[in-house]
C-alpha cells in the first residue's frame, strides 16, 4: 500500500505540472486605457548617451503597465514603466543608445499607444582608419589609375555621419608626397589614384580628425617597354655547333624610364646562315635579358632580335668562322678478312688552332660503290678521329669512292673490295 | 582438461590452437596491411567509431550512405576501437572469424563425415591456402566473418529438420541473421551452397527411414495397388522434414532481409547502375594465367589433387548433396574459362566475382578432404599404397603432402611480401599533418600510387576525396559511367581510367579538388601539364600537387537522408543479431550455469553447499520466474502445442492409413545404388612383394626427377633464344634489373658496368622515367650462324600518350649464348664545364602576420592581367575545340585556368570545359600562351571505350553529349599569381619547315636546353595563324627523350592542314582579368613564322616549355 501510495503521489504530480504548463494565463484584472498615448523623446542623440522616453496620457489610472518597443535597425528593446500621475518614464541606458540610426519608439498601455522618432547619431571617428587600396597594382603610365577607400567608424562601430571629412596621405614611388582630402558619402570616403610614371611603391595612409590607421600600399609597375638594343660576346667563333655566344639586351625600359621587373620574358630570335630561325626565351634580371646562342654548324652571319609582343630590338649581327674542322681531313680504310669487316678512319679531325675537333662531332662519310650507288654514314668524332666499321658482306665487289666531310674539313679516298 | 579432450575431439582443440598461434601471428606482424581489402573495413569502421547513428560518410566519393554495405564486422570493429584501436580492433575480429570458421569447419564435417574426418577438417583449414589467401591477401574479413555464422548455423538446421527442437530453430535463425549482419551475399548464396544440400540431405534420409510404426513390408514391383501406399509411405516419412524445412525457409529469408533492410531499400531506390567493373575471376584463366593462379590455383592449393577422390567419396556417401554443390562451385568458380558459368549467371555473371564460389568450392570440400585423410592414414587409401608400393611410400607420400600444404600455407600467407601487390607502407601521419594545417581540409584532395592504403588514410582525417575503395557507393556519373574502381588506380584501367583521372585533374574546380597526394610518378607528367605543380614533398616521400584557384568546399555539403528508423535499425540490428546469435550459438555453456543461478535445479543450485539463498538472489531472479511462470501459463492457456499435435496426429494416423501395403505384397529390400555393387565386383590388386614395392618406388622416383629435368631443360631452351633474350633485356630494363641487363649484354664490346650504369642514368624523358613497357615484339630480319639483325618494336606507356618505338639490335653467339650488341653511346661534350645563369626567384607571404584568422585584405594579391588576344570555336576531327591565343600583361607570374563555354541558340549553356595539356598554366610576365579547350563527356561513358579496356589510349577521348546546334562560345581567362614551375629553358634552333616523302608538312628543329636543370618532358606547342593574324589551330606534341643541361635533341613534328579544321562559330565572347586591352591583337611579331601555302595557314608560332623531374 506505500508503495501504491507513492505511484499516485507521483501521478498526482504530473498531472498537475500538466495541467499547469498547459492552462492559458487568466487576464488579470486591472485599470483600463484606450486612445492615444504621448510618446516623448528627444529628435537626436549622440550614440552612447542615455535618454529618458516619457509616455503621457493625462486620464491613465497610476499602476497601468506601459510597455514602450524601441525598434532600431539592428535590435528590438522592450521596457516597462507604470503610469503614475498620467505619466511613465523610460531610462534607455547608454548600453542601448549605441547603435546609430533611428529608432521607432512605440508605446503601448492597454490598447493605448503612442509613437515617437529617435535619431541616433554617430559619435567622431576613432582608431583604426583602415585604408583599402584597389587594385593593389597598377602600370605606372599616368594613365591607370585605382582607388583608395577608408570606412571610418566611431567609438560603438557606426559608420560616422555623412560629410565627415578624411584625407588620404599618399607618398610616391619619387618620394613626393600629397594629401587628398574625401568626405564620407554612404558611409564611406574615397578618392581616385591616378597612377603616376614612376614605377615602385606608393604608401597611402588615411587620417580622420584625431584618428590614424595603418598604411597601405599600391605597386605601380613599369609599362609596356620602348624599343632596346643588343649585344653580343664573345665574337669570331667558329661555327662548330657547339659553342656558346652570350646576347644581352640593353635594359629594358617602358616609356618613362622605368625598368622592367625582373622575369619579364623577352624571346631572341635569331636567323642562322642557312636561313633557319631560332627562339631563345629568356627574362630580365636588373631590367637586362640574357640568353645564350649556340654556334651555327655553317659559316657565316647570324641576325638576331629580341622581342616582347609588339616590341623589338634593333637587329644585331654576329659573324661566325669556318670550323668544326678545317682543311684537308686524311682518310684511310682497311678491309679485315679475319672479323670480316671494313674499317674506314678520318682523321685526325684538326679546328682552326690544329686542335682536335671536340668529342662527338659528327663526321658524314659517303660511300660510292661499284654500282653507283650512294651510302651516306654518320660517325661521331672521338679522340680526334672518326671511324666508321662495316661489315665486309655488306659491300659489293669492286672500287668504292669514299668522302668524308667535318664542318668546313673534308677529305677523300678510294678502296677496292674484293 | 582431460575429460574435457576425452568428451570432444582433440582434434579441434588443436586446430583452434594452431589458427590461434599461426593466424594471429601473421595478423599481429601486420599482413592485413598489405591486403586488399582490410583497411576499406577499417576506414568503415572509423566511421562507425566517429558516428554510429549517421547513415553518411561524406569522406569518398562527395559523400554516400554506410547502408549500402552490411555493417556487422566493422560495427565490431569500431566497437573494440574504443578499447583498442582500429587497426588492433581488425586483428582481434580477423582472428576471431578464424576461429569461428574452424570451428564452422568441424560442426560442419560432422553433418558429411566422420568426427575423425571431421577434426582433420578443422586442422586442414587452419593451414588452407583459401584460408591465407583471403585472410592475409584479400584481406575479405566480411566473408570469413559471416561464413563462420552460416557454418555454425547449418548444424543447428539439420537438428532442427531431424528432431524438431524450436531452441535449435532459433539459434539457427539467429546465426543466420549475423551471416548476414556481416555479409548478406554469403547468407544469399549460402542458402543455395551450404544450407541447400543440409536440407536436402535430411530430407533424402528421412525419406529412406522407415518409421517404426509402418509396415515393415517392401514390394519388389510397383503396381496400382502399391502405388499409392508406397507414395503415402514416403509423403509421412518426410512430411515433418518438409514442415520444418518450410518453417526454416521464411526466417532464413527474413534474417536475410530484416537484419539490413535499409540496405536492400537502399539498393531499390539507389540501384547500382554503374559500368561494371573489369574482375580477373571472370577472365578464362588460360590466357591470363595470373588470374588462374590467384583465383584458382592458390585457393585450392594441394587440395586440387584430391579432387578425383572427394567426387567419388561425396557421390557415394551420404555427402552427395553437398558434393553436387561442390560441382556447381567449382564450376562456377572457373570464371570465363569456358562460356558456361556466364550462360548459367546471364548477367550477373558481370557483377559477382567469381572467385567466391572458388572460395566456397574449397570450404565445402574440405570434409572430403578430412576423409582423405582418414582414408590415407588407416583407411582404403592406406591399404591401397602400403600394398602396392610398401609402408616407406605410404609414410613418404603422407610426410611429403604435410609439407608440400603447409609449405604452400605459408607461402600463400607471405604471398604478399614475395610479390607486391600494395606499395611499400607509408607513413600518413605527415600527410594527415598537411590536411590538417591551414584549412587544407577546406579542399578535396586525391590519393596516386597509395594501393588500398588509401582507406587508411582517410580513416585518419575528416579530409574529403573524391576518390575512394568502395565502388559500389559511387555516384559521380565520371566514375559509376566508367569501370574505373578507384581513380588511385586509373594506369590500371586503361582509356576510362586514365580519362576519368584526366577530367578530375582537367576541371578541378568542378570537385573542389585542390590536393593530390602522389606516391607515383607515373602520374607526374598528366599533374604537371593539366597545370598542377608540386608544393613540397612530405617527410614520407609522397610529393603533395597543388592545383590554384579552387573553391573551397561549402560549408554544408549536401548528403542524402533516410528516414530515422533506418538509422537506428542499422545501428541496432545488425550488432544486436551477432550478439543474440553468439549468446544462443553458447547456450549450452551458459544456460546450465543461469539455470543453476536461478535455482531452476534445485538439487544443483547455489543453495546447496554454499547456502547463498537469500533474498538478494530471490529478488534478482523474481522478475525472471514471474516472466517464466507467466510466459508458461499463457503457452498452457492458448494450448498451440496440444492443438498443433491433435491436427498432426489426425493427419499422420491418416497417411498411416493410407500407407497400408497390401497382404503378401513384399520382397527384401534392394539397394537402388547399384553401381556400389559393380564397384565392389571389380578385382582388387593383390598386394605386392617386398621387393616389387621397392621397384616401384624407384620408378615414381624415377619418373619425377625425369619429369623435372625435362621440364627444366625445356624452360631454359625456351628462355635462350635470341627473341627470349631480346625481351628479357627490355623486361629488365623496364623493372629496373640493370645488372642482369647488363649481363645480357656483349661481353666484348659492352662497356665496363659502371659506365653503363652511367649510360643508362643520363637518358631520361618521358618513356625512360615515366614509361611503363606495355609490348615488346622482335622478329629476326637477317640470321647468320653466329650473329643475328632483330627488328625490336616496344610499345611504352606514360600517362600522357603512347610512344611506340622501333630499334634494330645485333645479337652475337658468344660461348654458346646469344648477346646482345650494345647500343651507340653519346660521346659529345657540352661547351662549358661549369656555367651559371640568373633566375629570378618569386615568394608569396601569403598571411604576413601569423594568425589563423582569414588572410588580411591587405595581403591578398591580385590576380594578374590576362588578355585574350583571339579565340575561335573550331571542329577537329569531329571534336569541338576553342582555340586562341592569350597574354599575361601583368608585371607578375600567373597561374592560368582557362574555360570555355558552347552555348545554343537561346543562350542556354551546352557544354564547358577547361583547357588542360594545350595550355601553358605558368606563365611570366609578358608572355603569350595559346590554348585549346577539348570538350569533352564523362570519360568511357561511350561503350567502345568501356569494350577496350585492355587497350591502353590516353590520347582516346568521349565526346560531350550536345543535344543543339552550337550557336556561340565564350572564353574565360582568369589566374591568380604563382610563384611554381616557372622556367624557359629550352631554345628552338635550326626550324625547319619542310615536305616529307609522304607529301605531309613537317617542323623539324633541335631543342638546346641552356639553363642548369633537366629538360625531362620538353612540350612542344604550335599556333598557326589565318592571314589575318588569328589563332586557326593549335597543336601540341611532348618530346620523348629528355634535354639535358647544353646538351641538344632533335625533333621532328607533322605539322596539321588547314584542311583538318573548320571553323565552327567566331561569335565569341572572352573574357580576361584586363578591364581594357593592353596590347593591340593586331601588333607585329617576329615569332610567327610564315608557313608554305600548302597547309593552308598563314603564320606559325612554336613555343616549348618543359616538366622538370628534378623538382622538389
Amino acid at each position: 500500500m506505500p508503495r501504491c501510495g507513492l505511484v499516485y503521489v507521483s501521478l498526482l504530480v504530473v498531472l498537475l505540472a500538466l495541467a499547469t504548463g498547459c492552462a492559458s494565463r487568466t487576464p488579470a484584472h486591472g485599470p483600463t486605457l484606450a486612445g492615444a498615448l504621448v510618446v516623448r523623446a528627444p529628435a537626436a542623440l549622440a550614440a552612447g548617451e542615455p535618454v529618458t522616453v516619457v509616455a503621457e496620457r493625462a486620464d491613465a489610472p497610476d499602476g497601468l503597465l506601459v510597455t514602450l518597443v524601441a525598434q532600431g535597425g539592428y535590435s528590438l528593446l522592450l521596457y516597462r514603466s507604470p503610469f503614475q500621475m498620467g505619466r511613465a518614464e523610460f531610462r534607455l541606458p547608454a548600453e542601448d543608445t549605441q547603435v546609430a540610426g533611428l529608432v521607432t519608439l512605440v508605446a503601448h498601455a492597454d490598447t493605448a499607444e503612442g509613437h515617437a522618432e529617435l535619431t541616433i547619431s554617430p559619435g567622431p571617428p576613432v582608431d583604426p582608419v583602415t585604408p583599402l587600396v584597389g587594385p593593389h597594382a597598377l602600370i605606372a603610365d599616368g594613365a591607370h589609375w585605382g582607388s583608395a577607400i577608408a570606412i571610418p567608424f566611431d567609438a560603438f562601430g557606426n559608420p560616422v555621419a555623412e560629410g565627415t571629412p578624411l584625407q588620404f596621405h599618399i607618398r610616391r614611388p619619387d618620394g613626393a608626397t600629397e594629401t587628398l582630402g574625401a568626405a564620407v558619402t554612404h558611409l564611406l570616403a574615397w578618392r581616385r589614384l591616378a597612377s603616376g610614371t614612376r614605377a615602385g611603391r606608393t604608401t597611402l595612409s588615411v587620417t580622420a580628425g584625431e584618428a590614424h590607421g595603418p598604411e597601405a600600399n599600391l605597386i605601380e609597375t613599369p609599362g609596356w617597354p620602348a624599343s632596346f638594343t643588343l649585344s653580343a660576346s664573345p665574337s669570331g667563333l667558329p661555327a662548330d655547333g657547339r659553342q656558346l655566344v652570350t646576347l644581352r639586351t640593353a635594359p629594358l625600359l617602358d616609356a618613362y624610364g622605368n625598368q622592367m621587373l625582373d622575369g619579364t620574358l623577352v624571346t631572341f630570335a635569331a636567323e642562322t646562315p642557312g636561313g633557319q630561325p631560332r627562339l631563345i626565351p629568356a627574362y630580365t634580371i636588373d631590367g637586362v635579358a640574357e640568353a645564350q646562342l649556340q654556334a651555327p654548324t655553317e659559316s657565316g652571319v647570324v641576325t638576331v632580335r629580341a622581342t616582347l609582343y609588339g616590341v623589338e630590338s634593333a637587329p644585331l649581327q654576329i659573324v661566325f668562322a669556318p670550323g668544326p674542322a678545317v682543311g684537308t681531313i686524311p682518310l684511310t680504310a682497311r678491309i679485315d678478312q679475319a672479323s670480316g669487316s671494313v674499317s674506314i678512319e678520318a682523321g685526325p679531325l684538326l679546328a682552326g688552332l690544329g686542335q682536335f675537333v671536340p668529342e662527338g662531332t659528327p663526321a658524314h662519310f659517303t660511300l660510292v660503290g661499284p654500282d653507283g650507288v650512294t651510302q651516306q654514314r654518320e660517325v661521331m668524332a672521338l679522340g680526334g678521329r672518326a671511324t666508321l666499321t662495316l661489315p665486309l658482306g655488306e659491300l659489293l665487289a669492286g672500287e668504292y669512292q669514299i668522302r668524308v666531310a667535318v664542318g668546313a674539313g673534308a677529305g677523300q679516298t678510294r678502296l677496292s673490295v674484293p | 582438461m582431460r575429460s574435457l579432450l576425452s568428451r570432444y575431439n582433440p582434434l579441434i582443440f588443436l586446430a583452434l590452437a594452431m589458427a590461434l598461434a599461426y593466424h594471429g601471428s601473421l595478423l599481429l606482424s601486420g599482413t592485413y596491411t598489405h591486403t586488399y581489402d582490410a583497411y576499406v573495413h577499417i576506414f568503415f569502421a572509423d566511421h562507425y567509431a566517429r558516428a554510429w547513428f549517421d547513415h553518411w560518410e561524406p569522406r569518398w566519393y562527395t559523400g554516400f550512405p554506410m547502408t549500402s554495405y552490411p555493417p556487422g564486422s566493422q560495427q565490431t570493429i569500431a566497437l573494440l576501437s574504443y578499447a583498442v584501436g582500429l587497426k588492433t580492433g581488425f586483428v582481434i575480429v580477423a582472428l576471431f572469424s578464424v576461429l569461428n570458421v574452424t570451428l564452422g569447419i568441424y560442426r560442419f564435417t560432422k553433418i558429411w563425415a566422420s568426427e575423425e574426418a571431421a577434426g582433420y577438417a578443422a586442422l586442414l583449414l587452419v593451414f588452407a591456402s583459401c584460408i591465407a589467401e583471403t585472410v592475409h591477401v584479400f584481406g575479405q574479413l566480411p566473408t570469413m566473418f559471416s561464413l563462420g555464422f552460416l557454418l555454425n548455423a547449418l548444424p543447428f538446421v539439420q537438428r532442427w529438420l531431424d528432431e524438431g527442437r524450436v531452441r535449435w530453430l532459433i539459434t539457427a535463425w539467429l546465426l543466420n541473421a549475423a551471416t548476414t549482419a556481416g555479409h548478406h551475399v554469403t547468407t544469399l548464396f549460402g542458402a543455395i551452397f551450404f544450407v541447400a544440400p543440409v536440407i536436402a540431405s535430411s530430407i533424402v534420409i528421412a525419406l529412406r527411414q522407415p518409421l517404426p510404426d509402418e509396415p515393415p513390408q517392401h514390394p519388389t514391383r510397383v503396381t496400382w495397388a502399391n502405388l499409392r501406399p508406397l507414395m503415402m509411405r514416403r509423403v509421412r516419412r518426410v512430411l515433418p522434414v518438409t514442415l520444418r524445412a518450410g518453417i526454416y525457409g521464411p526466417g532464413l529469408v527474413a534474417a536475410l532481409f530484416l537484419v539490413v533492410l535499409p540496405y536492400w531499400l537502399w539498393s531499390k531506390a539507389d540501384p547500382i547502375t554503374q559500368v561494371s567493373i573489369p574482375h580477373a575471376s571472370r577472365d578464362s584463366f588460360i590466357v591470363n594465367t595470373s588470374a588462374g593462379l590467384v583465383f584458382w590455383l592458390i585457393p585450392y592449393g594441394l587440395t586440387l589433387l584430391t579432387l578425383p577422390y572427394m567426387f567419388y567419396k561425396g557421390l557415394t556417401t551420404r555427402a552427395w548433396p553437398m558434393t553436387l554443390s561442390l560441382a556447381l562451385l567449382v564450376f562456377l568458380g572457373t570464371g570465363g574459362t569456358t562460356p558456361f558459368p556466364k550462360m548459367l549467371l546471364g548477367g550477373a555473371f558481370d557483377v559477382l566475382t567469381l572467385d567466391r564460389f572458388t572460395f566456397w568450392a574449397t570450404i565445402t570440400m574440405l570434409p572430403l578432404v578430412g576423409e582423405f585423410v582418414v582414408s590415407l592414414r588407416h583407411g582404403g587409401l592406406a591399404t591401397y599404397l602400403r600394398e602396392q608400393f610398401g609402408d616407406i611410400t605410404w609414410r613418404l607420400s603422407q610426410i611429403g603432402l604435410v609439407i608440400v600444404y603447409l609449405v604452400i600455407a605459408l607461402f600463400v600467407a607471405n604471398l604478399t611480401q614475395f610479390r607486391r601487390f600494395q606499395p611499400d607502407p607509408i607513413d600518413f601521419q605527415p600527410i594527415v599533418t598537411f590536411l590538417a594545417k591551414d584549412e587544407h581540409w577546406r579542399w578535396r584532395y586525391l590519393t596516386l600510387g597509395f594501393g588500398d592504403q588509401m582507406a587508411w588514410l582517410s580513416a585518419q582525417t575528416s579530409a574529403n576525396s573524391v576518390d575512394g575503395n568502395y565502388h559500389s557507393a559511387r555516384r559521380l556519373p565520371e566514375l559509376t559511367s566508367t569501370p574505373v574502381e578507384r581513380l588511385e588506380g586509373a594506369k590500371y584501367s586503361g582509356v576510362p581510367g586514365i580519362g576519368s583521372l584526366q577530367q578530375f585533374l582537367a576541371v578541378p574546380d568542378k570537385y573542389n579538388l585542390k590536393f593530390v597526394f602522389s606516391n607515383d610518378q607515373f602520374y607526374d607528367p598528366l599533374l604537371f601539364f593539366s597545370g598542377w605543380h608540386r608544393l613540397q614533398r612530405l617527410e614520407n616521400g609522397i610529393m603533395v600537387w597543388e592545383r590554384e584557384d579552387i573553391p573551397p568546399l561549402p560549408e554544408v555539403l549536401p548528403r542524402r537522408e533516410i528516414p530515422l528508423y533506418q538509422r537506428v535499425m542499422w545501428g541496432v540490428v545488425p550488432l544486436a543479431a551477432i550478439v543474440l546469435a553468439l549468446i544462443a550459438f553458447a547456450a549450452p555453456v551458459w544456460v546450465p550455469y543461469l539455470r543453476w543461478l536461478l535455482h531452476l535445479n534445485e538439487d544443483r543450485g547455489l543453495h546447496t553447499p554454499l547456502h547463498i539463498r537469500d533474498h538478494m538472489w530471490a529478488t534478482m531472479a523474481r522478475p525472471f520466474r514471474r516472466l517464466l511462470e507467466w510466459a508458461h501459463a499463457l503457452w498452457a492457456r492458448a494450448d498451440l502445442a496440444g492443438r498443433g499435435q491433435r491436427i498432426w496426429k489426425r493427419l499422420d494416423q491418416r497417411l498411416r492409413v493410407w500407407s497400408a501395403l497390401p497382404a503378401g505384397d513384399d520382397s527384401p529390400s534392394v539397394p537402388w545404388q547399384v553401381w556400389l555393387e559393380w564397384a565392389k565386383r571389380l578385382p582388387r590388386p593383390r598386394p605386392a612383394t617386398p621387393t616389387a614395392q621397392y621397384v616401384r618406388l624407384a620408378l615414381l622416383a624415377l619418373i619425377g626427377a625425369t619429369a623435372l629435368v625435362s621440364g627444366g631443360m625445356w624452360y631454359l631452351g625456351q628462355a635462350r633464344t635470341p627473341i627470349s633474350i631480346v625481351q628479357q633485356y627490355y623486361d629488365d630494363l623496364d623493372f629496373r634489373r640493370f645488372s642482369q641487363a647488363y649481363m645480357r649484354l656483349d661481353p666484348q664490346t659492352r662497356p665496363p658496368y659502371d659506365q653503363y650504369l652511367l649510360d643508362l642514368s643520363v637518358k631520361g624523358g618521358m618513356v625512360a622515367s615515366y614509361g611503363k613497357l606495355n609490348n615488346v615484339r622482335a622478329q629476326i630480319v637477317a640470321a647468320e650462324s653466329n650473329r643475328v639483325n632483330l627488328l625490336v618494336e616496344t610499345d611504352w606507356v606514360t600517362a600522357l600518350s603512347t610512344y611506340p618505338t622501333t630499334q634494330l639490335l645485333t645479337l652475337v653467339l658468344r660461348d654458346g649464348s646469344w648477346a646482345i650488341e650494345p647500343d651507340v653511346v653519346d660521346v659529345t661534350v657540352p661547351p662549358e664545364r661549369f656555367f651559371r645563369r640568373g633566375e629570378v626567384g618569386w615568394v608569396s607571404a601569403s598571411r604576413r602576420r601569423v594568425i589563423s584568422q582569414p588572410t588580411d585584405f591587405a595581403d591578398i594579391l591580385d590576380r594578374p592581367d590576362l588578355q585574350i588576344l583571339s579565340a575561335r570555336l573550331v571542329r577537329h576531327t569531329g571534336r569541338y575545340s576553342v582555340v586562341g591565343e592569350l597574354i599575361n600583361t601583368s608585371s607578375d607570374p600567373a597561374d592560368v585556368t582557362v574555360t570555355a563555354f558552347l552555348y545554343a541558340a537561346g543562350g542556354s549553356e551546352l557544354s564547358r570545359y577547361n583547357a588542360q595539356e594545350v595550355l601553358m598554366h605558368k606563365l611570366f610576365p609578358k608572355e603569350v600562351t595559346p590554348f585549346r579547350v577539348d570538350f569533352e563527356g564523362v570519360a568511357g561513358a561511350v561503350l567502345t571505350d568501356t569494350l577496350d579496356l585492355k587497350n591502353f589510349k590516353p590520347g582516346a577521348f568521349t565526346p560531350p553529349l550536345i543535344t543543339q546546334p552550337v550557336e556561340s562560345f565564350a572564353v574565360y581567362a582568369k589566374a591568380v599569381i604563382t610563384q611554381h614551375d616557372l622556367s624557359r629553358n629550352l631554345t628552338l634552333q635550326n626550324l625547319e619547315v619542310y615536305r616529307a616523302d609522304d607529301g605531309s608538312t613537317h617542323l623539324r628543329g633541335q631543342l638546346l636546353n641552356t639553363g642548369t636543370a633537366e629538360a625531362t618532358i620538353p612540350h612542344v606547342l604550335l599556333t598557326y595563324y589565318d592571314a589575318k593574324g588569328q589563332v586557326a589551330w593549335v597543336d601540341h606534341m611532348y618530346i620523348r627523350d629528355a634535354v639535358r643541361p647544353q646538351r641538344d635533341q632533335m625533333f621532328d613534328i607533322p605539322l596539321a592542314s588547314s584542311g583538318e579544321v573548320a571553323t565552327a562559330s567566331e561569335q565569341s565572347e572572352l573574357f580576361g582579368t584586363t578591364l581594357l586591352p593592353e596590347v593591340s591583337p593586331d601588333a607585329p611579331w617576329r615569332e610567327r613564322l610564315p608557313l608554305p601555302p600548302a597547309t593552308g595557314f598563314a603564320a606559325l608560332r612554336v613555343s616549348v616549355h618543359a616538366f622538370e623531374g628534378g623538382g622538389l
